[in-house]
């Protein structure tokens, strides 16, 4: 059978810690065919290096450090495949995630999205915290509509658009509420997919309060559309009955 | 029915902004978002300021045609849907606003009765990535002892 190839494309911004550990999380994946593209977000570390040990297994490009959100719209200008999945450099995959996702579009051809559950888990130093939120749903598998589950069709991304490079922050989170918007078929799977490591250096951290009104205004937005559409639609409807 | 003197703060996992006159509210717990435009968007902007009911129930009958009674009655409904909701907290004690806020106003503005909008549909989507507070507000001491957490406000 003719299988379709995913483009695997991991945005990288100072990540020579735990890329070659993101990347081989997608080499050992039981899918095939896969290309492996490495967006870097303009590091100064040791990234490049790391990742010319793979030499042609993957494809590297590189732009000025503009934010996550551009990078990962960077390597899915430059996909291939007809899927493209998306990996943070300091994140893992389940060996089988890209193999169970394909066999949901296998089932259903309707299906734009797929996406699974994530695990975060802690690196040892911060073992403290770790037990600190031991009972908290962050220690939980939670649904994982971010990118690191993320499995869609390229041809989604005509509809809906790129991730959203004026955020800082929670760019994939308007990206799915836009695919939602534009009545995209999105399936969220119970198995944990994808697993997300929570390390000082954490985006999410060193932006905590600024997130937290970017992700306000994301939903202000949401709202305005939404009400942008009623009224479309209602002055649409008047007008029909003229 | 609450006290007049009685002040309400925002929860801790409750993320909230006044954007445009619309109240922008997300329950970061469950990822439940809230609005509350107009009348409600200014009741919402008094109560984060630290204002007491009772400051809060001056300041809307001071600006909207309306009567004392009816302002009152629809802040004691609306307080107790932001309880039942975990949106707030109420406090006894507490310092007052910063600062009392001087509303200029050339006649009075037409009162439509504050509504707390709420929408379940998102719950999963912005459950997940916003910042958990306390992890994403850990003050942070990495190995070169600088701090990177944001400071507290």
């Amino acid at each position: 059978m003719n299988q379709s190839m995913i483009s695997c494309v991991v945005p990288v911004f100072n990540g020579e810690r735990y890329l070659a550990e993101a990347l081989e999380s997608i080499r050992k994946q039981s899918y095939r065919p896969l290309e492996i593209i490495i967006a870097d977000d303009g590091s100064t570390d040791g990234t490049r290096a790391v990742v010319a040990r793979y030499g042609t297994q993957v494809r590297y490009l590189w732009q000025p450090n503009s934010g996550p959100a551009t990078a990962r719209n960077l390597g899915l200008r430059a996909a291939l495949g007809e899927f493209v999945a998306f990996l943070d450099a300091d994140d893992l995959w389940h060996p089988e995630k890209l193999e169970r996702q394909m066999a949901r579009f296998e089932a259903r051809p309707e299906l734009d999205v797929c996406v699974a559950h994530i695990q975060n888990f802690w690196i040892p130093e911060l073992r403290d915290e770790q037990e600190r939120f031991r009972d908290h749903r962050v220690s939980q598998p939670l649904p994982g509509y971010v990118s690191e589950t993320l499995l869609a069709r390229r041809a989604v991304f005509e509809r809906v658009g790129q991730f959203n490079s004026a955020l800082a922050h929670g760019d994939s989170t308007d990206w799915f509420l836009r695919a939602a918007e534009y009545g995209a078929v999105v399936e969220l799977l119970p198995d944990v997919l994808s697993y997300r490591r929570l390390h000082p250096a954490n985006r999410s951290r060193l932006l905590a309060s600024n997130s937290r009104d970017a992700y306000l205004k994301i939903v202000k937005a949401v709202l305005d559309r939404r009400r942008l559409q009623k009224k479309t639609k209602l002055s649409y409807d008047d007008s029909e009955q003229e | 029915m609450q006290a007049l003197h009685y002040r309400l703060r925002p929860r801790e996992e409750v993320a909230a902004k006044v954007i445009d006159g619309e109240a922008i509210i997300i329950n970061l717990a469950n990822g439940v978002y809230y609005s509350m435009d107009k009348v409600g968007g200014l009741i919402w902007d008094l109560l984060q300021a630290g204002n007491s009911l009772e400051e809060i129930i001056v300041a809307v009958t001071d600006r909207y045609d309306v009567s004392r009674e009816k302002v009152e009655a629809d802040i004691q409904e609306l307080v107790e849907e932001l309880l039942r909701e975990n949106l707030v907290a109420l406090s006894e004690d507490g310092a007052g606003p910063a600062e009392t806020r001087q509303i200029a106003q050339e006649g009075k503005l037409l009162y439509e009765v504050p509504k707390l909008n709420i929408y379940r549909d998102m719950g999963d989507l912005l459950a997940l990535d916003p910042p958990v507070p306390g992890l994403g507000d850990t003050a942070w001491k990495d190995p070169t002892g600088g701090s990177s957490g944001e400071p507290t406000a």
